[in-house]
């Protein structure tokens, strides 16, 4: 007898997945946790793939906090960038802009401001450019929204039972003489690239590892009771800074995500890894959840991801009322979000030849 | 000498009262209503549509004798809240008897003296049940409060100032080789009702939006803008207390700081 032979079907490629019909693959068969659709209440950030779960979210009746809503006074079709997640960060590709703000948002490090008018004479947060697509007035308006906008993640960590924050690129930039990093290299979406103050930092290993435990650190803090759920996403790069080919850009991003996010939920019992890149990059997909352009994820990818995602972590039902000082999305989610989710990007736009 | 055809409705009277004696002239109306012109808001119940009124101005302001007024009276049907114009829209202004008959008779006069749409235009925005929020310049002890960028404040001052515009249109349109002055309205009264719900200071940013929006109308249409004299109003730009009367409104002290300005550019 060796342990082995009491092991379940699920850790054996030849029982689980080769012949298996692909819907009846069991991805993640051993849950830390599993959610409450009646109960729990979901906040969602990090990369372009964040996007689409909590879009699909909340279409299949899941509760996700919107802590930036869109006041009556600001048209509904205006550039305000509500709804695309639960707060207007934008994307959050790396575990170094995840840290960097949930310190901010909680007071740790004294908020960050640094703001730079675009060609069209708009203001627009370095940290965030493209989160707010009509941009500010003035840079005292920049200003008042990233204050409002901090307090707001801080009350979104705060009041979510559940934190789902996919990770995205490992490949950033960052301001050399004050610290700070960037969704996306200044000067491609605004700004101007200075090379004496911009820098490429490709985070390793250790360096992901410390900005996740930090910011756990820091949720548990605000927020005891918050279970905090990791995806990695499935969605390659479009560009990378190091001088290599972007596969193996891609690849290599991945797999420090990938395993940094083992680490953690080895390490954290409040920690859990959901395996939506495996579904979509696993060889058992063959790509076919892959758009043409061989990067993005298809519809029908996401769909499938959520219904996994649906069967072995949703538990309960019902729509009860949430006492939090932050609203619900609306459901099902707007359309005006929807027809967002696959523009929203930052990193689209380093590759000139796709904006 | 210049003769003023004056029109507005409850912002002209601090303006009528500071010039002269004007509610002797709707006596014979009001007595046709059966109304008691001695109260003070007793003008508003009579019914003064169209109509074009002689103003009896007192010695100092002799130079604008042969002056009229016309009182567009919102309290009489089928006067509109925003009482000279009833629809705007693809370009179209339709706009009341009231305006069109003014405008026929206004001619005569030298200059035309518009004190349309005072306080409406921004407590119209205020009395909205709008969750609170904050814009330009930013209280520094407002950080909770959603910031509301100078854009979108712009945009709905434009949408409140639209109706006084296109007044302003029709005016122009009507008369375009008169001079048309403008009379800007009153800002907030400090200590306004507590169960309006709108911070103070976010009542004279409304004020002060709306404002703007007015300087840029009326610029572009050639209109004259007189403005409020500083002198009326706080550091914090509310209408200081002696100058007022009642909530929005200026008071005959008010009234006569208007006439000096106006009384300067004739």
């Amino acid at each position: 007898m060796h342990p082995y032979q009491s092991f379940p079907r699920a850790q054996f490629w030849r029982r689980s997945v080769t012949g298996q019909a692909f819907a009846d693959i069991d991805f993640d068969p051993a849950p830390k946790f599993v959610f409450d659709l009646g109960t729990d209440t979901f906040a969602t950030a990090g990369s372009c793939f964040a996007q689409h779960f909590g879009r699909a979210l909340v279409d299949r009746g899941g509760r996700l906090l919107i802590a930036e809503d869109r006041h009556p006074i600001v048209p509904k079709d205006a550039g305000h960038g509500y709804g695309v997640f639960s707060a207007r960060y934008g994307n959050l590709y790396t575990t170094r802009q995840l840290r960097e703000l949930v310190q901010q948002a909680a007071g740790v490090t004294a908020p960050v401001f640094e703001f730079v008018q675009r060609p069209d004479g708009r203001w627009v947060d370095a940290l965030r450019p493209r989160a707010v697509p009509d941009g500010f007035s003035s840079e005292a308006d920049a200003r008042a929204d990233r204050i409002f906008h901090l307090g707001r993640v801080r009350a979104l960590l705060q009041s979510c039972t559940v934190f789902v924050f996919t990770l995205g690129l490992t490949e950033s930039w960052q301001n050399q003489r004050d610290g700070q990093s960037y969704g996306v290299c200044p000067g491609v979406v605004a700004g101007t690239f200075d090379p004496e103050i911009h820098a490429f930092h490709n985070l390793s290993y250790v360096e992901c590892l410390e900005d996740l435990y930090t910011t756990f650190d820091i949720l548990l803090a605000l927020n005891s009771g918050i279970r905090i759920l990791l995806t990695v996403s499935p969605v390659m790069l479009v560009a990378t800074a190091e001088a290599r080919g972007v596969v193996q850009s891609s690849v290599a991003s991945k797999s420090v995500l990938r395993a940094v996010a083992d680490h953690c939920v080895r390490d954290w019992p409040n920690v859990d890894y959901f395996p939506s890149y495996e579904i979509i990059a696993g060889p058992q997909s063959r790509g076919a959840f892959y758009d043409g352009d061989l990067r993005e994820v298809r519809e029908d990818g996401v769909q499938f991801v959520m219904n996994m995602f649906f069967k072995s972590r949703i538990v309960g039902g019902g729509s009860g009322a949430a006492a939090s000082p932050v609203s619900e999305a609306p459901e099902p989610w707007s359309v005006e979000a929807v027809q967002r989710v696959k523009t929203d990007c930052d990193e689209a736009f380093l590759d000139p030849d796709v904006r | 000498m210049a003769r003023l055809a004056i029109i507005g409705y409850c912002q002209t009277v601090a303006l009528l009262n500071a010039l002269g004696s004007w509610r002797e002239a709707l006596r014979a109306d009001a007595a046709l209503s059966g109304v008691d012109l001695n109260a003070p808001t007793g003008w508003e119940q009579v019914n003064t549509e169209g109509k074009l009124y002689d103003l009896c101005v007192d010695e100092p302001y002799s130079a604008l004798r042969g002056s009229r007024f016309s009182l567009l009276n919102p309290s009489v049907p089928p006067a509109a809240r925003f009482a000279a114009t009833r629809g705007i829209g693809d370009g179209q202004i339709v706009y009341t008897k009231a305006l069109e008959t003014f405008l026929a008779q206004a001619g005569a006069s030298d200059v035309i003296v518009s004190v349309m749409n005072g306080s409406e235009l921004y407590s119209d925005l205020l009395w909205r049940d709008f969750p609170d929020f904050d814009c330009f310049p930013y209280d520094q002890d407002q950080p909770d409060l959603p910031p509301i960028d100078a854009l979108y404040v712009a945009q709905a001052a434009q949408q409140a100032a639209s109706w006084l515009l296109a007044t302003l249109i029709v005016m122009r349109q009507a008369l375009p080789n008169h001079r048309i002055i403008h009379v800007s309205p009153p800002p907030p009264v400090l200590g306004i009702s507590p169960e309006r719900r709108v911070r103070p200071s976010l009542q004279v940013k409304w004020y002060r939006a709306i404002l703007e929006r007015i300087r840029i109308d009326t610029q572009s249409l050639g209109v004259e803008l007189i403005e409020v004299d500083a002198e009326t109003m706080t550091e914090d730009g509310f209408l200081k207390p002696e100058f007022a009367d009642g909530e929005t409104r200026g008071n005959v002290h008010f009234g006569r700081r208007l006439a000096r300005d106006l009384l300067s550019r004739i």
